[in-house]
């Protein structure tokens, strides 16, 4: 392949990337109006670890584990200042 | 506001002040190093009283980012 076809299929992958962000953002946003309705709290560190550990668990390569946690990291500081924000703003 | 977890910090503490932090509004980064822990504050953190956050267990640095004028 030449640097051109990589780069498009990056762009592409980016593209497919970027609808799988923000689909599950749309999801967190559902869990956070279950919450709300429970009044739970946003912040659910238990919940938080099981994920980076499963993505760390499922990972095959060739990011690191450190690496793929502290991608995780940010998609789950995201979707949780979206909870936050929307709960905020319902009041 | 940055927030700089000791090595010897273990998760409890790290929860402990993600959640005191959240409870207030603010919205957070954590970056997991090799060896230490980032915590970043986003938000208005004049209001956060830096001594509280650095005596939480676990708090090796708070560093305040100065303010453009």
């Amino acid at each position: 392949m030449t640097i051109d076809e990589i780069r498009q299929e990056i762009d592409r992958l980016d593209s497919e990337l970027l609808r799988i962000f923000n689909e599950r953002a749309s999801l967190a946003l559902k869990i956070g109006e279950i919450k709300k309705g429970l009044d739970l709290p946003v912040y659910d560190p238990a919940r938080e670890k099981r994920i980076f550990t499963r993505m760390s668990a499922e990972n095959s390569g060739p990011l690191d584990d450190q690496a793929i946690v502290r991608l995780f990291e940010r998609v789950v500081d995201e979707s949780r200042r979206l909870e936050r924000i929307n709960t905020a703003g319902d009041h | 506001m940055l927030i700089v977890m000791r090595k010897t910090a273990d998760e409890g503490a790290q929860d402990t002040i993600k959640a005191y932090l959240i409870d207030r509004g603010f919205d957070i980064h954590q970056s997991t190093g090799a060896n230490r822990v980032i915590i970043g504050v986003i938000g208005d953190t004049e209001s956060i009283p830096e001594a509280e956050i650095a005596a939480f267990p676990g708090v090796l640095q708070v560093v305040r980012i100065a303010k453009e004028e």
